[in-house]
């Protein structure tokens, strides 16, 4: 832990033009942590590796069995991992957060999210049991880390019939904007941004407060996981916590792309729940 | 180019520095050249990551004597680094014209997430230029990939709905009339009922416009329908050869 050097503090503390040692090993999944020497990294875990590596982009081919899946009715969805120069299947991957892959799925209007670890198959291929409540579009964020490669945030399409084939809708999701406090199953959250009303392109600082405290556990290594989707379901990001250590404050920093609104989805685990609570957020124009 | 550093200042000091020190900021920053010191809060550098992403994304175009201004240095990008980062995050560059992961390309050169954040928290984070020894040693502009010949028969898709009439590979998909700024999704939807994602084009820019070739030609027997979502304008389906 001692070696670990994090450079980038707070948002507009020190300035920093001093020399500072070279801190050669990074982590793969976070370009902001750095250290002089060999080491895990202290906010997801993952060994950090020395070097610059290329960051790829590998193939994900996805397979819904049926092809044709009605709605509400058990699909299988499997994932192929090929590898970006010679197209080969890739079959080893590293454990990131417990899992080699996550997995969240989302709906057109936004009123469905799912947060799955497909398993991965003799044969190469990922694949889990899904439902998909109704007809349209869904979006599927994959989150891998091919041994060898770098970590891979990929998003997918699976379209849904209905009965009279598919009707996708031309408006974005609606959303209301709205801080108040949320209640999972056995947990309260409350948020709070800085600034205020978050700006496109600028970082904002999301501070999210659970209550009560005790029995408060890592969630698949971490103690948080939150994903961000747009309106549009344009970008869909996916992060872990800034600054967390099982006391009642969990940071999360972000920068909003665009300006719309965009839903959070966070989730916390207490005694064994998983507590998944629902924002929504609306991100100004920088004036 | 003047107008844009002026512009740029303009935009890190509004929304950088006015947040925390409204007056202070606003001052020492107009008082100092564009090199002065600034406040570095990222660990992520030209030299190391982001020459990396540029040399793959944009230097094909922005290269001097190329179609758009040189971005291959970090002494031509420093200037620009507000303006890049905003035209990442809004998807206007590299320019695409579509989103990722609704249909797959050959010939795809948008950003991945990871590198939309890796080049808007570089940017935030005051955007350092790192220690030099990491520059990348041989510059690898991004390789043209090699397009498919022989495309020549077209079906034209103008408004709505096509319904197939025989069997087709379809290569790929060229904007032909569309309003600039549009919007719009492209499916299949299959005789067996499954539906398929053809291509998202997002804030159509004419000026931009070019064919997307699929990663391997897509096969549709007779009857499936082309469904454009909402129907717009027009697109030519480019039908492979044997
Ligand atoms: C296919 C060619 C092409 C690629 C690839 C490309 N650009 Fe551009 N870019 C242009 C052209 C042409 C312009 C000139 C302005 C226009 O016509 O909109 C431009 C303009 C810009 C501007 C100025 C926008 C403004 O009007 O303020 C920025 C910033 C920019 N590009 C950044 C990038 C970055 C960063 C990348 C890579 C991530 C990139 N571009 C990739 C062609 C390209
Ligand atoms: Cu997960």
């Amino acid at each position: 832990m001692l070696s670990l050097i994090l450079v980038s503090a707070l948002l507009g503390s020190a300035a920093s033009q001093v020399e500072v040692p070279s801190l050669d090993y990074v982590c793969p999944m976070d370009p902001e942590v750095r250290a002089a020497l060999p080491g895990s990294c202290n906010r997801c875990g993952m060994k950090l590796v020395v070097g610059v590596a290329d960051p790829l982009e590998y193939g994900l081919d996805l397979e819904l069995r049926p092809r044709a899946p009605r709605p509400n009715r058990p699909v299988e969805v499997f994932f192929v991992v090929k590898e970006p120069n010679t197209g080969k299947r890739v079959q080893e991957f590293e454990i990131v957060h417990e899992r080699p892959f996550h997995l969240f799925v989302l709906s057109e209007s936004l009123d469905f999210f799912l947060h799955e670890h497909p398993t991965l198959g003799r044969d190469g291929r990922f694949r889990f049991t899904a439902r998909f409540p109704k007809p349209g579009m869904y979006r599927l964020l994959c989150d891998f880390y091919p041994k060898g490669g770098t970590p891979q945030m990929l998003v997918r399409t699976a379209l849904i019939p209905g009965t009279r084939g598919l009707s996708l809708s031309t408006l974005p999701a609606e959303l209301t904007a709205g801080l108040t406090e949320k209640n999972g199953p056995n947990m309260a959250v409350e948020l709070d941004l800085q600034p205020r009303v978050p700006i496109a392109g600028a970082q904002t600082m999301m501070f999210f407060r659970i209550k009560p405290v005790d029995g408060f556990e890592k969630y698949l290594g971490s103690w948080s996981h939150l994903l961000a989707s747009s309106d549009d379901l344009v970008d869909v990001i996916h992060a872990h916590p800034f600054l967390a250590d099982g006391g009642p404050q969990v940071q999360f920093n972000m920068i909003f792309p665009r300006a719309r609104s965009y839903r959070l989805w966070a989730q916390f685990q207490r005694k064994g729940v998983v507590n998944t609570v629902v924002f929504d957020v609306t991100v100004s124009e920088l004036q | 180019m003047a107008m844009s550093i002026a512009q740029d200042l303009r935009k890190r000091a509004g929304h950088v520095w006015a947040r925390r020190l409204p007056l202070l900021g606003l001052v020492v920053l107009s008082a100092l050249p564009m090199n002065a010191h600034e406040f570095i809060t990222t660990n992520i550098t030209w030299n190391r990551e982001i020459s990396r992403v540029f040399h793959r994304r944009c230097i094909s175009c922005h290269h001097s004597g190329g179609p758009a201004f040189d971005l291959s240095s970090y002494r031509q990008v420093r200037p620009w680094a507000e303006a890049i980062k905003h035209e990442v995050l809004e998807r206007r560059m590299p320019p695409w014209g579509a989103i990722k992961g609704f249909g797959t390309f050959q010939n795809e050169d948008a950003l991945s997430e990871t590198e939309i954040a890796l080049i808007s928290s570089w940017v935030e984070g005051g955007a350092p230029q790192g220690d030099p020894g990491l520059l990348p040693k041989q510059t690898t502009v991004g390789k043209a990939a090699s397009l498919p010949s022989g495309t020549t028969e077209t079906l034209s898709l103008a408004g709505g709905t096509l319904t197939l009439k025989q069997t087709v590979r379809i290569a790929a998909v060229r904007p032909e009339t569309l309003p600039e700024g549009a919007s719009l999704r492209l499916i299949a939807q299959r005789r067996d009922g499954a539906i398929e994602p053809l291509l998202w084009l997002y804030r159509y820019a004419p000026r931009f416009r070019r064919t997307y070739y699929f990663k391997t030609p897509m096969t549709f027997r007779a009857g499936t329908k082309i469904q454009m979502v909402p129907p717009v304008g027009s697109l030519s389906l480019l039908l492979a050869g044997e």
